[in-house]
Formats: structure tokens, C-alpha cells, sequence
């Protein structure tokens, strides 16, 4: 078989033939002067799970930003299941399906475990400020429906003891766990992890790699994620994608972007001089 | 008139300009936790209900129901309106600039005001009168009564719905990382326009409260009202909905009291002692919390 060449789009065999969940096509952002990602184009399979790698200051997080509607692009276009994504508010992309964690956790610290999944799950607990104040059947419904559901999502990390616990009183492993069901609350179709792995240990890694997969299983979503631990992004991530001063150089599969000399030179500089 | 009797009604009088004070002061800190801004307008929203029951009771000849009503609608829509129009696309600039803002439409509200109904104070009508109670030798008013109640229940009200709605989530969540809540789909715009209208509404309840206990509106009536409030605000940690009340309650007693001790021309400056005190010794307030310097 011949090589595939790394700067071809790739996305995982069983999702070819699904509508892409994310399609950049020559996204970038300038700040000023200064171009911080350029030329972005970068598709995402439908249940696929990748990484985006990339030395520091590459532009890992200002993608994510894009992403997520944070900032909004300068040029390109980004599609969410094939629909552009132009002029979103980061609270409409979200409720069109993205959700994030941060690689500074960002949990609302002084509210419960459970209002903070509460709030993940805002946009799908319906009712009026009328049937609020007066406390109508539909109120009791919903609150009560949106409790089960944020229960539920709290057991799958088996973390429904703590529900009412402050989040900021949590250890810091279950701080992260945490803010992952808060993003899945919001029901996403597309799930960024801002360096999930953080300040692990390798048997909390361990843990952490097939908690992402069992996700991806449950929820049929596609998991984007940022991570500087190898060991993790080589043994989940379908496609990796690298990120060099604010290019995507390669994107492929572990194998193809261990050996792909654009890569080894970004991280380790160009061999024999 | 024993000492008992007369710290009993005294302490009743205090709950009744307290809660009025409280309710104000609950729009003063709601606004204050969700985007930082002392909104001096929040006085002058007082006074422009005031304005309202006046004209529908007064001009209108209409009954109590229907001013209390469109003052509380009409205060409402008046700091949605204020909040779209003069706060909204100032989101972005420094917090000087809205506090600046703030003041200006406060001398606004109060000019309109003048231009419109004129500088000099008008009677209120009576809105609500009853019979007064008699507690032993305590006279209770009917208005007092009112006035306490209806605070107490409007307070439950806002208990609930900022700790068990949605929306009273999307406000808790919003004030403590905006960023962050849009990223949880909420949306900023609206959950700051409801902010405000539960604020104003609240303000507009006060003003019918106050209107029952002084019965004379006055374009310039909201400012002392509104800094008093204010002052309630921080005494009890500005940001905080409970440290709002107890703060309102506090201020509302005090004054009673200094009034009562004959000290009655020492009220005011009491109060503004009180806040100097409060900046000195614990500028977080009663409830506030305190404020972790990251380094």
C-alpha cells in the first residue's frame, strides 16, 4: 500500500461517509500583527477520537478557542456537521454542540457538584419564569428530570457520593472529572479536552485514557483533545494532528505521525547538523 | 409607655423602612454580582414607580391594584431598558466607564422627571389602609404590617428562584465566570437582562412600600433612598442576595433607633458612619467573601 501522505485530511475509516463533525477549511486568526494560527484545515470524524499536538505556543488552545467560538476567525470557515459556523456566539456554539474543559480548571467553585452539572444541563431544562415562581407541575417535571439526568452522568465517574459537595473542596482529580460531566451535560456532539491529563499520575492517566473511550462509546461523540502526555495521545487518539507556529503539519494516524520527519524536526529540530 | 413597648414598636418601625431598604438594596448587589457595576440608577428606578402609582392612582383615578401593578411592570421594563441602552455596549469598557454611565443616568432619570411633573413633591394617595393592630399596650400600623409582609414574601420569591430555578443558576454561574457559562450554552445577554428585571422589579415594590409609609413623591426622592440602600448593600457584603437583606433589616433598625434616642437629625449621618466603618473594618461586608489574591 502506498504512503498516505500526512498532509491529506484524515479521518478514521468507519467514519468516512458520515457528514464530518468538524471541517475547518483555511481557518486563522491574527491578534494585531501576529498571526496565531494560519491556514487551519482539519477534519474530525464523527466518533472519532484524536489529539492535537504541538510544542508550546504552536496554537493548540487558540484552536480550541476558534472552536469553540471564543474568538472568532479571522479567515476560513469552520463547519459543525456540515453547517457553517460563521458569526456563532460561543453560548450558540455550544448549544450546537460543542462543550470544553480547560486546562485550567474552570469549574464554578463556590456552587455544588450537582448545580454544576445543573448548569451543563441549562439549555435542556425547559420551562418559564411563570411556571418557576408559581411552581407548576412543568417546574417540578423538569427540575426533577434534569436532577435524575445529572445524577446519572455523575455515576458514570462514579463521583454521584459528592453531589453535594462544593466543587472547589473537591481533590483535584475529581475537579477534572467533574468538569468533563459538565461538559457532557450540555449534550455535545463534539467534546474538546484541554490537557485532560494534567498534573496526573500515570495510574490516574490510566484511568483518565479509558474513561475517554468509554464516553465515546456511550455517547457516539467525537473527543478532540490537547494533551503534552504521549503515552496517552499514542494509545487513544485515532488521528493525531500536530500543530507547529500556528500550522497543521500533519494529521494521521499514531504510526504515521511517530515516523513522519516534518513532525520529528518540529519537536526535536532538524537531525545531523 | 413602657421601655419594652416602646423598643417593640421602634424595632417594628425599623423592620418597615429596613425591608424597604433591603428590597433596594437586593437590585444594588444582584446587578453588583453579575457585572461589577454599582448601578446608582437603581435609586431613580424608586422614584420614577413612586411616579407611577401616582399618575394612575392620582391623575388616572384608577385603583391601588393597577398602580401597584404598573409600577412594579413599569420598573421593570425601565431597567431592562436602562441595562439594553445604556450598560449593554459598555460590556467591554472599563468598569469606570459604567459606573460613570451609572451616575449619568441617575442625573437623567431625576431631570426627565423634573421636565415632565416638575420639581415639587406630590401627594400620594393612600394604597393600602386597614385597621392598626394592637400587640399589648405596641400599636402595630396596618401599613408597617404590609409592608413587612410583602417584603418577606417578595425575598422568598428570590430565594427560590436564584437557589432553585434555572435561571437563578445561569445568574449564580454567570457571576462567578462569564466565560465559562457561555461555554455551558448560557446565554450572557439574557441572563443580565433578567438580572435586571428582578432587580427592578424588586425595586419597583419597594417603591409602592415606601409610597405607603411616605406619601409624597418627589423627583430627587431616589437618591437618598438609593444610597442608603446602597449602604445596606455593602454593610451586609455587596454581591451577596442574603447579606442584602440583613444589611436593609440592620439599616432600617439603626435609624429607628438613633431616631428614637432623640438623636432623629443624626439619622442620616449615622448611616454613611456606618458605611466608613464598614469599608475600614470589613470591606467585604457581613456575608461577603473574601477575596483570595492569586499569586
Amino acid at each position: 500500500m502506498a504512503k498516505r501522505d500526512v498532509r491529506e485530511p484524515f479521518i478514521p475509516e468507519r467514519d468516512k461517509g458520515l457528514t464530518p463533525t468538524i471541517e475547518c477549511i483555511g481557518l486563522g486568526i491574527d491578534f494585531g500583527g501576529l498571526t496565531a494560527v494560519d491556514d487551519f484545515n482539519f477534519t474530525l470524524g464523527r466518533t472519532e477520537i484524536a489529539g492535537l499536538i504541538g510544542p508550546n505556543g504552536a496554537g493548540k488552545t487558540t484552536v480550541f478557542n476558534l472552536l469553540t467560538k471564543v474568538y472568532q476567525p479571522s479567515r476560513g470557515r469552520m463547519l459543525l456537521l456540515g453547517k457553517d459556523t460563521k458569526g456563532m456566539t460561543t453560548a450558540e456554539a455550544n448549544c450546537a454542540g460543542i462543550a470544553r474543559t480547560f486546562q485550567n480548571i474552570r469549574l464554578f467553585k463556590d456552587l455544588t457538584v450537582l448545580e454544576n452539572v445543573l448548569i451543563g444541563l441549562h439549555n435542556e431544562i425547559r420551562y418559564t419564569m411563570f411556571e418557576a415562581v408559581f411552581r407548576l407541575p412543568r417546574y417540578w417535571r423538569a427540575e426533577k428530570a434534569a436532577r435524575e439526568r445529572a445524577l446519572e452522568l455523575l455515576s458514570i465517574f462514579n463521583m454521584q457520593d459528592m453531589a453535594d459537595d462544593i466543587a472547589g473542596s473537591l481533590p483535584y482529580g475529581a475537579q477534572r472529572r467533574l468538569e468533563i460531566v459538565r461538559a457532557l451535560a450540555t449534550n455535545p456532539t463534539l467534546l474538546l479536552l484541554d490537557e485532560p491529563a494534567a498534573g496526573m499520575n500515570p495510574a490516574e492517566t490510566a484511568e483518565l485514557m479509558e474513561t475517554i473511550r468509554r464516553i465515546r462509546d456511550m455517547f457516539k461523540i467525537s473527543i478532540l483533545l490537547i494533551e503534552h502526555d504521549m503515552n496517552l495521545v499514542m494509545g487513544i487518539c485515532e488521528g493525531i494532528a500536530v500543530l507547529n507556529y500556528g500550522r497543521l503539519i500533519a494529521k494521521g494516524t499514531p504510526e504515521e505521525i511517530k515516523s513522519d520527519p516534518n513532525v520529528i524536526e518540529a519537536y526535536l529540530g532538524k537531525k545531523g547538523c | 409607655m413602657s421601655v419594652l413597648s416602646m423598643i417593640v414598636s421602634q424595632l417594628i418601625n425599623g423592620l418597615q423602612s429596613g425591608s424597604v431598604y433591603a428590597l433596594i438594596a437586593l437590585g444594588y448587589s444582584m446587578v453588583y454580582g453579575i457585572i461589577m457595576l454599582l448601578n446608582f440608577a437603581h435609586g431613580d428606578i424608586i422614584m420614577v414607580g413612586a411616579y407611577i402609582v401616582w399618575v394612575t392612582m392620582s391623575v388616572l383615578g384608577l385603583p391601588p391594584a393597577v398602580g401597584i401593578i404598573a409600577a412594579v411592570a413599569g420598573c421593570t421594563l425601565l431597567g431592562v431598558i436602562i441595562e439594553k441602552v445604556a450598560y449593554t455596549p459598555l460590556r467591554k469598557s472599563p468598569r469606570l466607564s459604567l459606573l460613570i454611565t451609572a451616575i449619568g443616568v441617575s442625573f437623567f432619570l431625576q431631570n426627565i422627571a423634573q421636565l415632565i411633573i416638575g420639581a415639587g413633591s406630590k401627594t400620594m394617595p393612600a394604597i393600602v389602609s386597614g385597621p392598626n393592630l394592637y400587640i399589648g399596650s405596641v400599636n402595630l400600623s396596618f401599613v408597617a404590617i404590609v409592608t413587612i409582609v410583602v417584603s418577606l414574601i417578595s425575598m422568598a420569591i428570590l430565594t427560590i428562584l436564584v437557589q432553585k430555578t434555572k435561571m437563578g443558576k445561569a445568574m449564580r454561574a454567570v457571576s462567578e465566570d462569564m466565560g465559562t457559562a457561555q461555554l455551558m450554552g448560557i446565554s450572557v445577554n439574557k441572563t443580565i437582562s433578567f438580572t435586571f428585571a428582578i432587580g427592578s422589579a424588586l425595586a419597583g415594590i419597594g417603591a409602592v412600600l415606601y409610597s405607603c409609609a411616605y406619601p409624597q413623591a418627589s423627583p430627587t426622592m431616589g437618591s437618598m433612598l438609593g444610597l442608603k440602600a446602597f449602604v445596606a448593600a455593602v454593610l451586609g457584603g455587596i454581591g451577596s442576595i442574603p447579606g442584602a437583606m440583613i444589611g436593609g433589616f440592620a439599616i432600617g433598625i439603626l435609624e429607628a433607633f438613633v431616631s428614637a434616642v432623640g438623636l432623629s437629625v443624626w439619622k442620616d449621618g449615622v448611616v454613611f458612619a456606618i458605611l466608613i466603618l464598614v469599608l475600614l473594618i470589613k470591606p467585604t461586608g457581613i456575608m461577603g467573601r473574601e477575596i483570595k489574591e492569586k499569586v
